[in-house]
């Protein structure tokens, strides 16, 4: 219940903070917006479009413009600025994409990195514990925007495999966009599982597991790697926040018709209520997902819940 | 370890702030007769050149926004976990509000209402930046508050003031040192993701994640705009975090 409460308080500290920013930022979004030369008219409209002044031309206060806000956002009149139609349609709309993208990210880092960190742990100090210590390396430090168009280089331009850009070649268009945002946190999931088992390897369990005459696999497998994975779950959370913001790099580069482009392309045409719009929307996933994850941990560790 | 952390930071530094003075800003000016040949950028520019320069911006900005948002961070943390109680729960509960936005969501935010700028970037970047800071500032604080030497002085009738400056903060630099290179290294990721993003240097600015962003529009015709500053912010952003690693095993030898 208090995390429920922690959220609503979250939320509404979030989107004070988003409609604030833009009320307290020295300069006028209005000059900003329409330039210095811009008619009184267009003014005044674009300053009862942003909910700065009111109908008669008298300034709103901070207090009213987030009461005017709120009661836009939450009946769906928030207008964008540049094609008046409600931000949230448009944002339901694109945010189905960014959703599949960055599902198929998390399944991919989650099949490939706890494998690769199983695979590493089982044959430490060996050539693939050296070589899976080495790829997480790499996807540790490649920032997306280099990783992204390196993979389209290879697999797209000198082998025309999957396409460029967009999202219309239904599962190869998702190829490599979700390789690309996945890669970071299937190198953090391998290095995780892989300090994990080789500490849970050296605890007394185990030991007595190898004591009573059990063979090495089932050691490893049934009594280690289940305490093991544990660590998995915590990765996802902690990993989210990169993935989300990454999520908006990788759709810039492949023309990945989400949310993050969405923000982009709302933020060059000025367009505020729809920049607002898909940020407190992230936000508002980004919370909620973290409140997923530690229930899921709850769920996974009991000895979580007792502490 | 030592020697390759020391080796690579060093030669950072070096071309940062030695590499401009060494070749001069000549390679920065357009020639068209060069656009997008092997070695120049869009309109002609010398991609080395603009390497260099990028170097200089992308770990000038890194430092500041490192050293601002560690001590704006410092401050709020150590004064959070000291005073305790309801001032604590108040300044951690608005902490948790700039936690809602994952990575640089908010930097970008701030970036996009305020108009594009170095200045204004290092707010944007700073504005986020200290949370962390606060977070570690605090919990090392809330460590020592109750150890004896902090008992001790305060019996002597040192003030608040006093004890927090002179006896504690001395006390809680390691971990925040550690913490600081790690920020370094995520300051220049965060700094070429925006560059990257178009919210970050003005226009014409040399910098890494400016020259990908070419890069990626220019793909078939000149693919080095993209490998050269890629390599760049990845060997950056490796030796801050291997200079990170290096210094937590130095305080904390396993």
């Amino acid at each position: 219940m208090s995390k429920l409460l922690q959220v609503l308080w979250v939320m509404l500290g979030a989107t004070v903070l988003v409609t604030g920013l833009l009320h307290w930022v020295p300069g006028d979004p209005v000059d900003y917006i329409l330039g210095e030369q811009a008619t009184q008219e267009a003014r005044l409209k674009l300053s009862q479009d942003l909910g700065l002044v009111d109908a008669e031309g008298h300034p709103v206060r901070f207090v009213g413009q987030y009461v005017g806000f709120i009661s836009k956002i939450s009946q769906n009149k928030l207008l964008s600025y540049r094609t008046r139609e409600p931000v949230m349609t448009r944002i339901a709309a694109r945010l189905p994409y960014t959703m599949i993208l960055a599902l198929a990210s998390i399944l991919f880092a989650l099949a490939l990195g706890p494998l690769l960190g199983i695979i590493a742990a089982w044959r430490r100090g060996e050539w693939p514990d050296y070589l899976g210590r080495f790829v997480a390396l790499l996807g540790i430090s490649l920032p997306k925007f280099f990783l992204a168009p390196m993979l389209l280089l290879v697999f797209s331009i000198y082998w025309p495999i999957f396409p460029i850009s967009g999202a219309t070649d239904g599962l190869m268009s998702l190829v490599l966009p979700a390789f690309s945002l996945g890669f970071a946190m299937a190198a953090v999931q391998m290095r995780f599982t892989r300090a994990s088992i080789l500490e849970v390897a050296s605890q007394d369990y185990i030991r007595t597991a190898r004591a009573k005459g059990l063979s090495e696999r089932v050691v490893y497998f049934k009594h280690a790697l289940r305490n093991a994975l544990m660590p998995v779950v915590t990765v996802v959370g902690l990993e989210l926040g990169s993935l989300l913001a990454g999520a908006v790099v990788v759709e810039k580069i492949f023309g990945w018709p989400g949310i993050g482009l969405l923000l982009l392309e709302s933020i060059e045409q000025l367009d505020m209520p729809m920049v607002q719009g898909v940020v407190l929307v992230i936000a508002f996933f980004y919370v909620v997902m973290n409140l997923f994850t530690d229930w899921l941990y709850d769920q996974i560790d009991p000895r979580v819940r007792v502490t | 370890m030592k020697a390759l952390v020391l080796t690579l930071v060093s030669i950072l530094i070096a071309v940062a702030v030695l590499g401009p003075l060494a070749i001069g800003p000549a390679g920065l000016e357009l020639n068209l007769a060069h656009d997008l040949q092997s070695g120049y950028g869009e309109n002609g520019f010398d991609v080395f050149t603009w390497l260099v320069y990028g170097a200089r911006v992308s770990l000038m900005i890194a430092c500041i926004c490192t050293v601002i948002s560690l001590s704006v961070g410092v401050i709020y943390g150590a004064i959070s976990g000291y005073v305790g109680g309801l001032v604590d729960i108040i300044l951690m509960r608005f902490v948790d509000i700039l936690l809602a936005f994952p990575g640089i969501l908010l930097a970008l935010y701030i970036a996009a209402i305020l108009k594009p700028g170095i200045l204004n970037l290092v707010v944007a970047l700073c504005a986020t930046g200290w949370v962390g800071y606060a977070r570690v500032a605090r919990s090392q604080v809330l460590a020592v508050k109750n150890q004896d030497y902090v008992t001790a002085a305060l019996a002597l009738g040192a003030s608040h003031a006093r004890i927090l400056g002179r006896h504690i903060l001395p006390n809680i630099w390691g971990p925040l040192f550690v913490q600081a290179s790690f920020g370094v290294s995520s300051l220049i990721l965060a700094e070429a993701s925006l560059s990257f993003l178009g919210l970050g240097v003005p226009p014409g600015t040399p910098s890494w994640g400016a020259l990908l962003d070419q890069g990626v529009t220019y793909l078939f015709v000149a693919p080095h705009l993209v490998i050269w500053p890629g390599v760049c912010i990845a060997v950056a952003v490796l030796s801050f975090n291997f200079l990170g690693d290096w210094l937590r095993d130095v305080r904390d030898p396993v």
